[in-house]
């Protein structure tokens, strides 16, 4: 889902934080064969004959994504299913949630991948639907928080302290940014942050805590959407670094370094 | 089979444009049908003739080495250059595979395997970290039962590393079905921008 509430500084998918379609340029797919106009518009995509020119972004009815989600059925298995994700993707919690209504009737499982900067009602809506939440948490900090997302984070923790009391099944996703979040005590004030919202329960609702390290592989489609990325740093997070903060969660924790990423 | 290669400016919209059209392996009923209706209908009527001892032929889809017998083909009006590998078998033609490899595989099902007793590969290349992660095997092993449970016979997974991403940065025509994922995103390895690929090289190198 298209369109953004936060504006993370290392954000890795720049495309999704306008909800409007955008125009993409590929210059390196580029045949300078000279059929688009100058400066190229949303019609152009059509005739750019390699695709370097493209429309990031469409505009699709439930009905329209419920059949392609429908194609590969077969293949989600018993414990697979759909993800939405984004941006937001409980910005149109709307629309997802009439498309994973939809989904249930099949049996298919489902998840929503959130940053959680939205009204509570949007997560509520999903909760009949929605089988697994993958919720980020990005600085306990305020001040960090607001710097680097443009917000604070209090909506974010009220929300997820909410979702674990409806015993649905988390897990936690944390990037880990050089520079930011990357210290010993930032990520014990996040673990607080996380133990504060499962006060009362016994638990179990947060299956799993990740912590994802910092890379620069979103870098390069800013300039493709005609965007500048504000988050400039040379630093890497190391495997032991994030392995070594993952520990201070406890034995729920995973790093994605060692099993690379099948998150 | 055609006397010119896809050389000049015209030449190679036109080919741009005959190669984004509707192909085989993207679970596209338009063209996997016309796929499926000429394929049925020659193993259903070569199994009709007997041989020269009176045994019964087999049915399959003969299965060239895709390399020397593309570097003797013409250009082909599909969109691939003369001398470019040709497709084997069931699997995609290089550089066509839009869907993924659930997709490639669906349009194989649709042919009726009943009819074919040897040459029904599926062919993917994966990129190693897509099994590496927490449920890799189980992925995998879902991903060809449930194949097998659409009918389908044979699938080879390629599974690869960084040394073949090497190689795709420096000839990335030869690459053009490689599949990557990273933290939830999969694409084209050929088709990442440069930035993108040398940052993936470096990781897992």
């Amino acid at each position: 889902m298209k369109g953004c509430s936060l504006r993370c500084a290392w954000c890795h998918n720049p495309e999704g934080l306008s909800p409007e379609p955008q125009l993409k340029f590929d210059k390196s797919n580029c045949i300078r064969c000279g059929r688009c106009s100058t400066p190229p518009d949303f019609s152009d995509p059509e005739r750019c004959p390699t695709g370097a020119l493209s429309v990031c972004g469409t505009k699709v009815t439930a009905k329209e994504l419920l059949t392609e989600l429908l194609r590969d059925k077969i293949f989600y298995g018993d414990d697979g299913g759909v993800t939405f994700s984004g941006g937001e993707c409980l910005l149109q919690s709307d629309f997802v949630t009439s498309v994973m209504k939809e989904l249930k009737k099949e049996n298919i499982g489902t998840a929503i991948d959130t940053a959680g900067f939205v009204p509570y009602e949007n997560i509520e809506q999903t909760l009949e639907y929605c089988d697994l939440y993958l919720y980020d948490l990005k600085a306990a900090g305020s001040v960090i928080h607001k710097k680097y997302t443009g917000h604070n984070n209090s909506l974010i923790v009220s929300n997820l302290e909410k979702l674990c009391h409806t015993g649905k099944k988390i897990r936690i996703r944390i990037p880990v940014i050089p520079d930011v979040n990357d210290s010993a005590e930032e990520m014990t004030a996040l673990n607080d942050i996380i133990r504060g919202c499962t006060k009362n329960t016994d638990g179990s609702c947060i299956e799993r805590i990740t912590l994802i390290p910092y890379h620069t592989l979103g870098k390069s489609k800013y300039p493709n959407l005609g965007m500048s990325c504000r988050f400039n740093t040379e630093k890497n997070v190391s495997p032991e670094k994030t392995r070594h903060l993952s520990e201070i969660f406890g034995n729920k924790a995973l790093s994605t370094i060692d099993d690379t990423v099948s998150d | 089979m055609l006397f010119y290669n896809y050389e000049t400016k015209e030449q190679k919209i036109m080919q741009s444009i005959l190669f984004s059209a509707p192909k085989w392996g993207n679970d596209e009923d338009y063209v996997d049908i016309i796929a499926r209706d000429i394929l049925e209908f020659t193993l259903t009527e070569s199994e009709k003739y007997r041989t020269f001892s009176g045994g019964k032929q087999l049915g399959g889809i003969h299965q060239p080495h895709p390399v020397p017998t593309g570097a003797t083909l013409m250009a082909t009006p599909e969109g691939r250059n003369k001398g470019a590998p040709v497709a084997v078998t069931l699997t995609p033609e290089s550089g066509t595979m839009k869907n993924g490899p659930t997709a490639a595989l669906k349009s194989a099902s649709k042919i009726n395997n009943r009819l074919i007793q040897w040459n029904f590969c599926v062919m993917v290349n994966y990129f190693s970290s897509v099994f590496k992660g927490n449920d890799g095997k189980n992925l995998l092993k879902k991903l060809i039962t449930s194949y097998f449970s659409l009918g389908g016979l044979q699938h080879q997974p390629n599974v690869s590393d960084v040394e073949l991403f090497k190689a795709a940065q420096a000839e990335p025509l030869k690459y053009k079905d490689l599949i990557v994922r990273l933290w939830g995103v999969s694409a084209h390895f050929v088709d990442l921008p440069k930035e993108l690929q040398d940052e993936m090289i470096a990781r897992f190198s």
